[in-house]
């Protein structure tokens, strides 16, 4: 079975706008992917005039919260890396243990790799730069600048959710069967990697070549 | 909904996976443009008929189930046209006319002949899972088209609001009245199947500010009773007069598909202009007969526009000897014309303004008598207009 692999278009995001950009970015992709029984639900962004829908389970939700958390926390630990965060599918292949390995073998059909570009403000900064009650800058042209880059977030906010819907739309041969689907999703993990330089993207894909599945980086 | 468990004891066809697939994105567009057909009350319980596709949905509304047999014919497209429509008259003229927000084309292209009691195979399983992941896909996209802030205004203003949704489901996609460039188009990748291809393309209109919709929300009248300055009487009639120029302009300048014609092409459901198909097939599922015959909407958009004469004066008084007299003897005799078609099995639902459902009444069957008489009137209609061009073309000569 093939496997493919979407990068989707990067964006640039304040520190405080992670977790929106992410949770749309994150359950937009596990929506189309969810293709077992579901009773879609609406969410508004707060930041941003776009609306998403997430496939109303409780628990997928909490789950992306939790990777989302962990993503925030790395690229505060790391501001100078750029961290990625990566959507796999999967298929089990083997889930009986042998005598001399428990290796369950994986094989992955999808990669979805999120791209974001995190400025690199201080955290006491950036929670100031989100409350629209302290006055950063009382010019207008910085106002305005940053009117200009939300309004910019937003188009390519919303760009990256049509590359979302057009890959899934080209994409479907290599999806496996929903005949003997456990639950309303494939089997999917999320992970987190940084790098400092501009090989990251290929170290992943190279990694992932020579082992089927990718592995966490420290 | 897995095609293999339901119904175990009824094996799925092909058939009806098709008439699910077009049933259910019926029910995702409507669902996320028309605010009526949101559920009220709803309390959850969900029928195996909602588990298609895997997606489960809460909206209802009353012409759902009369559309369950829509495809009879299975190869015509579902054009499924969203409309926004004025409610007040009290806005702006440049906001008078309906425009269509979007267009959607559903789709099957046959590729053989197609057997719908064909039982689904291994095949057919695999055409139902991309199309559970179109109709996933289309879900989404929904909510990133402009059309839906619309709905979202709507849905939270209600009857604020000075504007509507409404929806027209047909088999017949007519040119648009508003310029091709402001409609922007997507198409979703098709859906290949042994038995045909499915399809589904949106045309959409792009830019919504023009409406100004943030405008739209009905305020009441007030009486400024310490109201000091006037508008000179001069200024008054140069504002009515250029206001009515402007209408009439308008109503003659819709680029080749005047609104009176619009209700006779396009039949109407969820909305006060209704009319479907004829002679359909029972679901197998327990959906309801629905033929209905071609009816003629009787409000004509026009109504007291393109009468209005740039004096200002309101020309009800229609004379016989004038062509354009003439021809809108015509159009009122189109509209006010029983059904072409006679279906013993037939009737006709109209809804309130609420969108609430009213009750069916029979068409009644006509007489030779009811023909003949309607034969002489388009032979007067036809008389009339020959002597006016011969007129005409006399004083042409001169």
């Amino acid at each position: 079975m093939n496997c493919e692999v979407c990068q989707l278009k990067e964006l640039d995001v304040e520190h405080f706008e992670i977790r929106e950009v992410l949770r749309c970015i994150l359950h937009t992709i596990l929506f189309h992917r969810a293709l077992g029984l579901v009773r879609p639900k609406d969410v508004d962004l707060e930041l941003f005039e776009i609306t998403y829908v997430q496939c109303g389970d409780a628990e997928l939700e909490r789950k992306v919260d939790e990777k989302i958390d962990q993503f925030i926390d790395r690229v505060e630990k790391h501001p100078n890396k750029k961290t990625q965060i990566c959507i796999s599918l999967y298929e089990v292949k083997n889930k009986q243990a042998t005598w001399f390995t428990n290796k369950v073998e994986r094989h992955h059909w999808e990669y979805w790799y999120i791209n974001l570009n995190v400025a690199q403000h201080p955290k006491g900064h950036s929670s100031k730069s989100h409350s629209s009650k302290v006055v950063v800058d009382p010019e207008d042209t910085a106002a305005e600048a940053r009117r200009a880059r939300r309004a910019a977030l937003e188009t390519s906010l919303r760009d990256v959710l049509f590359q979302i819907i057009r890959f899934v739309n080209e994409k479907k041969d290599h999806v496996p069967s929903i005949q003997n689907l456990d639950g309303m999703l494939f089997p999917y993990e999320i992970t987190i990697s940084s790098s400092s330089d501009s090989a990251f993207g290929m170290d992943m894909f190279k990694r992932m070549l020579q082992t089927g599945h990718p592995t966490m980086l420290s | 909904m897995d095609l293999g468990n339901y119904g175990k004891n009824k094996p799925v066809t092909f058939g009806q996976v098709l008439n699910r697939f077009l049933l259910k994105t019926l029910q995702i567009i409507l669902g996320s443009r028309i605010p009526s057909t949101l559920p009220h009350g709803w309390n959850g319980e969900v029928k195996n008929s909602d588990k298609w596709y895997n997606l489960v949905l809460g909206h209802r509304f009353a012409t759902m189930d009369d559309l369950c047999s829509w495809t009879r014919t299975l190869t015509e497209p579902m054009v499924i046209d969203i409309i926004l429509v004025r409610k007040s008259k009290s806005f702006s003229i440049d906001m008078f006319k309906d425009v269509i927000l979007e267009r959607w084309i559903i789709c099957f292209e046959s590729q053989k002949s197609m057997m719908t009691c064909e039982i689904c195979g291994v095949s057919c399983k695999k055409t139902y899972k991309k199309l559970i992941i179109l109709l996933r896909s289309v879900y989404s996209i929904l909510r990133l088209l402009p059309a839906y802030q619309a709905f979202r205004k709507l849905s939270s203003l209600q009857k604020n609001c000075g504007f509507d949704i409404k929806y027209n489901v047909c088999s017949v996609s007519g040119a648009f009245s508003e310029p091709q460039e402001s409609m922007k188009g997507y198409s979703f990748v098709p859906v290949e199947a042994a038995q045909g291809r499915f399809g589904i393309s949106v045309c959409y209109r792009e830019d919504l500010s023009d409406f100004n919709m943030d405008g739209f929300v009905l305020h009441p009248l007030e009486i400024i009773s310490d109201y000091v300055d006037s508008p000179s009487p001069s200024s008054n009639s140069n504002k009515s007069s250029s206001t009515i120029r402007k209408v009439s302009r308008d109503a003659k300048q819709d680029s080749g598909f005047p609104n009176f014609l619009y209700s006779l092409r396009f039949p109407y459901f969820g909305s006060s202009r209704i009319s479907t198909k004829s002679s359909l097939i029972v679901d197998s599922f327990g959906d309801s007969d629905f033929s209905c015959p071609f009816i003629v909407d009787d409000t004509d958009p026009l109504d007291g526009q393109a009468s209005l004469k740039l004096d200002g004066t309101n020309s009800a008084e229609v004379s016989l000897k004038s062509q354009d007299a003439a021809v809108g003897a015509v159009i009122r005799l189109l509209r006010n014309a029983p059904p072409l078609q006679q279906d013993p099995h037939c009737y006709n639902k109209l809804e309130k303004e609420d969108g609430a459902a009213s009750e069916s009444k029979l068409c009644k069957p006509r007489k030779t008598s009811d023909g003949l008489e309607e034969l002489k009137l388009y032979r007067n209609m036809k008389d009339v207009l020959l002597a006016k061009n011969a007129a005409l073309r006399c004083i042409g000569k001169i």
